[in-house]
């Protein structure tokens, strides 16, 4: 009764053995493949098929989600808001620097605040320490704001100003002239500047290694015309205290080509400088102790209720502070175990029953 | 003395001529005769004895014809017909020669208005590919939506990709198809240079009959295979109607045929195949269908998205107290500032970029692949490979594979389809008595039963089965005596009708009774069997006259055939019109495209070869010669009985001939006993033909080796097989030699070629019997009786068959009374009703009537299918009367075909039964497990037939359409009231037996109404109590028959019929025409809404397969059409299990968790990148390192791969450009997020799968749970943990073998292995 398709081959021979066997050339080729005979599993998702894999993941994720917490927790992190801070030399000392600082970036390109702050680690900070700075509530991902840049300017070609609308061209004595660098991301630039004293004396800030190759060997470079023929024919952008060859190493300054990579999201950090290991006074390690930070307060954040931030950080086998990753496995793992705990239950309870529903079926 | 503008195609069963030829036949005295003479009638072309022998060069058949032809367009409108008023166009075809040969090509009427035969199936050329593809492309919805949204890339405001990134899907997309359609068009090209170079007609290029000055009106081209009409006008203004049997189809193939002559009708694109031609089959799938609305709903969602945002933009744009001194805010007072609405709306646009793949744009394309590769699976599986006929599935409907998967209604024509198509005769009863199979039959097996018998075929090579099915005659050996004892009178001349025939050969247990009419019975059966058909004799197979450059080979055309037993010393045969049987014509015309045509392997010799060209002059004369004796032979018979009509055999125009590559395996055998004979057929050649060249006996001998047709059996086979000894065949075959030792010898072994196995079959029993048909003219037939005396009967008028009246007929005038007889084969219900009163009031004809249908009744319950033969004599006053009418419908313009018809009722009364046949059909191998598993599958399976009832419920029981444990509802009623009546009534009993749960086993019984064609509840005896599968429910089979049928469907009684249906597992439609099986097929479709396949092998059933949502066409021995109209053609039965439940089922899961799948991903996509625009500002920004995220997943693994692969330490790529492969290979955060990534994606749906598959098992699945926890269970209870491992272990032994692909799950296993557990 049972017999499948696969019997009723013809079979051939017995009674036409005296006749030439002709050309079968409609015949299939009995490869596994066209035969789609590749072996294959399709399972069926059913309580009782699927607990022990659910489990499984369960168990695989929950330790891997414990390691990545703990590799995230073990990373050193010190985070200082300093937008409201106080000046703490200069005529205006004591006032607060977003007061006196003007609302527009542009306005503000004379102006000196300094602010000072004091803070005191609790311990030693060992490894690969770096320091960021950090800015709230920036839309450094607006659609806008991201497209406003030339990249071929930025590789060199300084006339070129692509899509850096509105910032592509400036007003040179009635003279239109392109903007270098030109568009919104260039002209927002963060310009505050820090530097760190503690207790062995002042900290030693080192660049290397802070971009991306491929952000200094491509995509960053000075024009190969001469420096004084670029400032001729271009100016600088609208809120910029300087032109690009006041920034040390122009195109290729590490700060500006930091700036440029975009962030993903309005909180973000970036990174401005690593501790020198070279460094005598500290030798890769920052002692616990008082520290002094003295901040060149030039960028203002009032006008979209910004904060910023100047941290210390390490970083682990897993990245820098971010326990995000850690938490979701861990999240997923639980789930898993869950899940497999509810499938059990539906398993013990319906599973008896379900043969019995086929049955009246 | 040429006839028509005389284009000779080179015919043979490989030449298929490239335009459309109306075929004339010349009228002996001239063309200007007008009486129906003229024309053979229509009822199939003719071709005439070619008197100018064309000889042709090889040239491009195009050039041919602008010499040939000229089309001249009229601007009114001659024809009544119907078609032809709505659409006033029609063309005139005048010969060439007629216009002035100076006249310039280029003012040619026929180069300027119509189109020469150069035909190009391509699309494309090199140059046009490009711009033609593409904007063929572009009006694709899905591409312009595309294009639409890279456009929008193009502004800068709204721009959101890269504008030359957003272009790289479009381009992809057009490009792979275009690649996909280049390689179409490749593939057409390849089969248009197949076709139109190596296989075309010639055409004579210089020969000009002047004599020919009528000219043609016809049809505009058009569509419409089996339509044509036309006038031939005469300069003295008189025309003469042309009909589709006088048009040669482009395409189709001609037998028996050394040429034809006729003039181009149409050529190139406007022949009909060419207008037929539209290119692949395109339907619309059910899931294609859901799909599309899917789409609609993710346009929906994309544009609330995409307000949403655009809306939330504004609101966050107008947050800011000022906006000009946010750093991030790109807008400048005064030049470009900030209107929140307006930036709302750009952002909208932008919005519908960033969103744009929530509609699954490539969804489409991946489709179309992936059914590519489904289709090219299913023609890979071996198991649908039938290998005797070296037949795969043909997918002639690419786009509807995932379909098969959700057929629920399967119906099935019968014959042909269950059944071989192969008709064996097995029983006949002349007079009421019974002659069935006798004990001494050849083989030894008697065969008697469908279901036993096909099985028992199973395994034999077609070939094998080809040769013994219809020649394998079972003659039963009284009856043979009785034959060859037939009274001397009956061939002496003075037997009337009614005679008494007292002696009988010493049979004794005979009753008088039937003695008294026995012998004239007798000889009238079995004259009926061999006279009534359109079976072509022939000498020897058909062998090419014409070499491959046009020139004629050898002697001349007389080669033995009937169609061409030609000779002005034949005293038999007063004319010289040619006959080919009409296969050419009614061919369809596609085969060529299909199918490469075989081509034989004629081998000639190097003599003959050399010969040719030495001895053309001479031959010509001589061939010359000949036929114009014959002719002017023929003219002075003709004179003398001015007024006759040259009538001659025609055939069911519906059919088409069998000529398959089958043929194969014939030819070595036939080869091998034909050498033998061949020797014997030479001479015999030498002397009747007159040729006066002795060395061509041997070049004929030589060259027999020609291709025989399929059906086509040489008779001295049938005399090796089975009848040595036996038969009287032999002792004929002796004696006819010292007979005809001066006579003109008609072939000795005649092959038989016919159009339906039927004919055959009947043929070749009357053969068996000892009554050959031996010649066939167009108006004359030669009949060979026992003894070897022959009768040459002359053929009025052939009746050919049409489904209406279903039979068929011809008038001969006898030679023994000199009288009309009409000869009548049919139905029974087709030939019972029209039995004469007073052969009915006669004691004899009550006997006899009474007795066959009793006989009738046992043979369909064997399943035999039956036919009744039956006599009419005509007095001369009754014939003359009825002639007049019915030349007169011939020559009738309009409505011929109803004319004819009912001159052809007219002249079908007052019959005479003269016996009746069984003849059997087997069922194909593997067709009750066929219908079995698919009605397990939980398919309904209707067989349509045209069969009557008791045949066909036989055949249903033996296919296992029908269980013994069902329940038989035979409708059949007279009228409209009292089908609606019995409905009514069944309605009610099914809807309370519904009501009244699982009262299984309770069989109600119906008592019959009064009116004997009232409804009937048969319950078969042995059906077992609980006959309920799933639910109970016991399983109810229906039976209609057509008249019926024809009531249930009337729309008041339709809703009952449907009610009753739906409740039906199986319906058997019986007397069912192509229109109800194609209306029964609507209803299931409509009212029933279900999915319908519709399988079948011939031309009745192209309406049904069109119909249905599938269609299926077996490629057996019925012809193409069947096939030409579906969409999927298999060459067995049986592979209907695999192709829908193995593949039909693949093809839909594939397909529908593909396109879920698609939703799912592009729904995650797009709502990843939505609730991003939380973070952004609404600003439609997209995910950063969008680019590194997409091409991460796409080229990553093969980047990465290959990376690690090739670069060495010695390679120092310290900064690849491709950042992603450098960072994230090495970086262990990479592959976390990928994994969390990939597990939080799937999570959902996962979950939700396995709850409801847990709470909610499809059938299916819970078949598999109970199975699977029954092996679990069942183990453990021995205790003894050995004996049960090993239980365990044997039962999965056994599972493993009753499903023998576990690892494909698909649901024939599961269907099976619930077989197991019931």
């Amino acid at each position: 009764m049972a017999d499948g398709p696969s019997t009723s081959q013809p079979a051939n021979g017995n009674n036409g053995a005296n006749e030439p066997e002709p050309v079968k050339k409609n015949k299939p080729k009995a490869t596994r493949l066209r035969q789609q005979k590749l072996p294959a599993w399709q399972p069926i998702l059913t309580a009782s098929t699927v607990i022990p894999a659910i489990f499984a993941i369960g168990i695989i994720f929950l330790p891997i989600g414990v390691a990545l917490y703990l590799a995230s927790d073990g990373v050193y992190e010190y985070d200082l808001k300093y937008a409201d801070c106080n000046i703490t030399e200069g005529s205006k000392t004591g006032q607060k620097a977003s007061d006196v600082l003007t609302d527009d970036l542009k306005n503000n390109i004379n102006s000196t605040i300094i602010c000072g702050l004091q803070f005191k680690l609790d311990k030693d900070i060992t490894g690969d320490i770096f320091f960021y700075y950090g800015l709230d509530n920036f839309y450094q991902n607006h659609r806008r704001y991201v497209k406003s840049r030339s990249d071929a300017q930025l590789a060199g070609d300084y006339k070129s100003v692509g899509d850096c609308a509105p910032y592509a061209y400036g007003d040179d004595n009635g003279v239109k002239k392109p903007i270098v660098p030109c568009g919104a991301v260039a002209n927002s630039m963060f310009n505050d500047t820090f530097t760190l004293s503690g207790p062995n004396g002042p900290v030693t800030f080192s660049k290397e290694g802070i971009v991306w190759n491929v952000d200094k060997e491509k995509k960053f470079k000075n024009p190969s015309t001469p420096k004084e023929t670029v400032l001729k024919e271009t100016v600088k952008p609208p809120n910029w205290r300087t032109d690009i060859y006041g920034l040390e190493g122009g195109f290729e300054n590490v700060d500006f080509i930091i700036w440029m990579r975009t962030a993903a999201l309005p909180n973000f950090r970036k990174l401005y400088r690593k501790l020198n290991t070279t460094d005598k006074l500290y030798n890769g390690v920052l002692k616990a102790g008082t520290y002094n930070l003295r901040i060149n307060y030039n960028y203002p954040v009032k006008s979209f209720n910004g904060e910023k931030r100047f941290i210390i950080s390490t970083t682990s086998w897993a990245g820098a502070k971010n326990s995000f990753l850690g938490i979701a496995y861990l999240v997923v793992g639980v789930f898993c175990i869950i899940l497999g705990v509810v499938f059990l239950i539906i398993h013990l309870k319906f599973g008896y029953s379900l043969t019995e529903l086929s049955n009246v079926r | 003395m040429a006839a028509a503008a005389a284009a000779a195609a080179r015919a043979g069963t490989s030449k298929e001529p490239t335009v459309e030829l109306s075929v004339v036949a010349p009228d002996k005295k001239g063309h200007h005769r007008r009486t129906s003479s003229l024309w053979v009638p229509p009822s199939r072309p003719t071709f005439s004895n070619p008197t100018p022998i064309i000889r042709q060069k090889a040239e491009t058949s195009g050039r041919a014809l602008k010499d040939l032809v000229t089309c001249r367009c009229l601007s009114c409108c001659p024809f009544a017909d119907r078609t032809s008023a709505t659409h006033p166009e029609y063309r005139k075809v005048i010969p060439n020669h007629k216009f002035d040969s100076g006249t310039p090509r280029y003012e040619h009427p026929n180069r300027t208005k119509y189109a020469d035969n150069r035909i190009r199936t391509t699309k494309y050329s090199l140059l046009t590919f490009l711009p033609k593809n593409l904007f063929e492309q572009f009006h694709r919805f899905a591409n312009l939506y595309f294009i639409f949204i890279v456009m929008l890339n193009w502004v800068p405001a709204i721009e959101a990709f890269g504008r030359y990134l957003s272009m790289i899907p479009i381009t992809f997309v057009l490009m792979v198809t275009a690649v996909k359609d280049a390689f179409e068009d490749w593939r057409l090209l390849q089969r248009q240079v197949v076709a139109s170079l190596a296989n075309y007609s010639k055409l004579d290029s210089e020969f000009k009959p002047t004599d020919f000055t009528a000219t043609i009106e016809c049809e505009a081209p058009n569509n419409q295979i089996y339509r044509f009409n036309g006038n031939l006008l005469y300069e003295d203004g008189t025309k003469e109607a042309v009909s589709k049997n006088n048009l040669l189809l482009r395409g189709c193939e001609m037998r028996n045929t050394d040429f034809i002559e006729g003039i181009v009708l149409y050529a190139g694109k406007d022949t009909k195949a060419m207008l037929n031609n539209s290119g692949p089959r395109y339907k619309r799938s059910e899931l294609e269908r859901l799909t599309n609305w899917d789409i609609v709903w993710c346009v929906v969602i994309l544009l609330v998205m995409c307000v949403t945002g655009a809306v939330f933009s504004t609101i966050w744009l107008n947050a800011f107290d000022d906006p000009y001194k946010v750093a991030y805010l790109t807008f400048v007072e005064g030049s470009s500032s900030l209107k929140p609405e307006l930036e709302g709306f750009i952002n909208f646009w932008s919005y519908i970029i960033v969103l744009q793949v929530m509609i699954p744009i490539s969804l489409y394309v991946s489709i179309e692949i992936i059914k590519l590769g489904q289709v090219y699976f299913m023609s890979q599986d071996m198991e649908m490979y039938y290998e005797p006929a070296d037949k795969r599935i043909q997918c002639r409907a690419l786009n509807i594979p995932e379909e098969l998967g959700q057929i629920q209604f399967v119906m099935s024509d019968k014959t042909g389809t269950l059944t071989e198509n192969q008709m064996i005769f097995r029983r006949c009863a002349v007079a009421g008595v019974d002659y069935g199979a006798s004990s001494s039959s050849s083989n030894g097996e008697a065969r008697s039963f469908p279901g036993v018998s096909g099985q028992s075929s199973t395994g034999k090579p077609l070939a094998q089965l080809n040769r013994e099915s219809v020649a394998d005659v079972a003659a039963n050996a009284d009856l043979v005596q009785r034959i060859e004892n037939l009274p001397d009178e009956l061939f002496l001349g003075d037997f009337s009708n009614g005679a008494t025939m007292t002696s009988d050969g010493g049979d004794d247990d005979e009753s008088p009774d039937e003695a008294r009419a026995n012998a004239s019975d007798i000889y009238h059966f079995f004259i009926n069997m061999a006279l009534c058909n359109t079976v072509v004799v022939n000498a020897q197979p058909h062998q090419d006259r014409l070499d491959e450059s046009g020139f004629f080979v050898g002697d001349s055309f007389v080669t033995g055939n009937s169609a061409f037993h030609v000779s002005a010393t034949d005293p038999d045969t007063p004319d010289q019109v040619v006959i080919v049987n009409d296969k050419a014509a009614t061919a369809l015309p596609y085969r060529n495209s299909l199918e490469a045509p075989v081509r034989p392997s004629v081998r000639l010799p190097p003599i003959n070869q050399r010969r040719t060209v030495a001895a053309l002059t001479p031959l010509e004369t001589q061939i010359e010669e000949d036929l114009f004796a014959a002719r002017s032979a023929s003219e002075t018979a003709l004179k003398s009985e001015s007024g006759e009509t040259v009538s001659e055999a025609s055939a069911d125009a519906s059919k088409q001939p069998k000529k398959h590559k089958e043929t194969s395996f014939a030819i070595p055998e036939i080869r091998t006993t034909e050498h033998s004979e061949a020797e014997d057929n030479g001479e015999e050649n030498e002397n009747e033909s007159e040729s006066s060249q002795p060395a061509e006996a041997s070049t004929r001998t030589n060259n027999l080796s020609a291709r025989p047709s399929m059906l086509s059996l040489n008779l001295s086979k049938l005399n090796i097989k089975g009848f040595k000894g036996l038969s009287p065949l032999l002792r004929f075959k002796k004696g006819q030699t010292s007979e005809r030792s001066e006579s003109p010898a008609p072939p000795a072994n005649p092959i038989y070629e016919a159009e339906s196995p039927d004919e055959l079959s009947l043929v070749y029993a009357a053969s068996a019997y000892g009554v050959r048909l031996l010649k066939r003219h167009v108006n004359s037939v030669v009949i060979e009786l026992a003894g070897g005396r022959r009768q040459r009967f002359e053929l009025l008028h052939t009746l050919p068959f049409d489904s209406e009246r279903k039979r068929m007929s011809v008038i001969v005038r006898s030679p023994i009374t000199n009288r009309a007889v009409l000869y009548c084969k049919g139905a029974d219900s087709a030939v019972m009703d029209t039995l004469s009163e007073r052969f009915k009031n006669d004691s004899h004809g009550q006997m006899v009537i009474f007795k066959s249908q009793q006989y009738l009744s046992l043979y369909a319950s064997y399943g035999l299918r039956t036919l009744c033969l039956a006599k009419r004599e005509l007095d001369d006053e009754e014939y003359r009367e009825w002639k007049q009418m019915h030349d007169e419908a011939e020559m009738c313009l309009e409505n011929r075909e109803r004319l004819i018809f009912e001159s052809a009722m007219r002249v079908e009364t007052d019959l005479e039964l003269v016996g009746v046949t069984g003849i059997e059909d087997r069922l194909q191998d593997g067709v009750p497990e066929c219908i079995e598993a698919l009605r397990r599958a939980g398919l309904k399976v209707w067989v349509l037939t045209g069969d009557k009832i008791e045949t066909a419920v036989n055949i249903a029981y033996a296919s296992k359409l029908f269980s013994p444990g069902m329940e038989l509802i035979q409708l059949s009623a007279k009228n409209e009231h009292d089908t609606s009546e019995m409905l009514d009534h069944y309605v009610e009993m099914l809807e309370n037996r519904l009501g009244s749960t699982r009262a299984s086993g309770r069989r109600a019984r119906v008592p019959p109404t009064a009116d004997e064609g009232g409804a009937l509840l048969e319950t078969p005896a042995n059906a077992p109590a609980a006959a309920g599968g799933r639910g109970g429910r016991s399983r109810i089979g229906l039976v209609v028959n057509g008249q019926t049928l024809a009531f249930c469907l009337l729309p008041t009684v339709e809703d009952k019929f449907v009610r009753i249906v739906s409740r039906c597992t199986s319906v058997l439609c019986c007397r069912a025409t192509p229109l109800q099986k194609a209306s029964v097929v609507k209803l299931a479709k409509e009212r029933l809404k279900g999915k319908v396949l519709a399988i079948g092998d011939g031309a009745n059933d192209v309406s049904m397969i069109q119909c249905a949502d599938v269609g299926v066409g077996i490629s057996g021995q019925e012809g193409m059409q069947a096939v030409m109209a579906s969409d999927f053609a298999l060459a067995r039965f049986r592979f209907l299990q695999r192709l829908l439940l193995v593949h039909g089922h693949w093809c839909y899961d594939r397909l529908a968790r593909t396109i879920l799948y698609f939703f799912y991903k592009n729904a995650l996509f797009v709502f990843a990148i939505f609730w991003y625009q939380l973070f952004n500002g609404f600003s439609s920004q997209t995910i950063p390192f969008f680019l590194s995220l997409t091409l991460s997943f796409l080229a990553y693994f093969v980047f990465a791969l290959t990376y690690n692969l090739f670069v060495g330490p010695e390679w120092n790529v310290k900064d690849p450009p491709n950042m992603v492969a450098e960072h994230a290979l090495i970086d262990i955060r990479f592959w976390a997020a990928l994994i969390i990534s990939c597990v939080l994606a799937l999570l959902p749906r996962f979950a939700i799968q396995v709850l409801l598959n847990t709470h909610q098992p499809s059938d299916v699945l819970a078949e598999r749970i109970k199975k699977r926890a029954k092996t679990a269970t069942s183990g453990p209870n021995d205790g003894n943990f050995v004996k049960s491992f090993r239980a365990r272990w044997s039962r999965k032994e056994k599972t493993v073998r009753i499903i023998p692909d576990e690892t494909g799950g698909n649901e024939v296993q599961v269907v099976e292995a619930s077989v197991l557990h019931l």
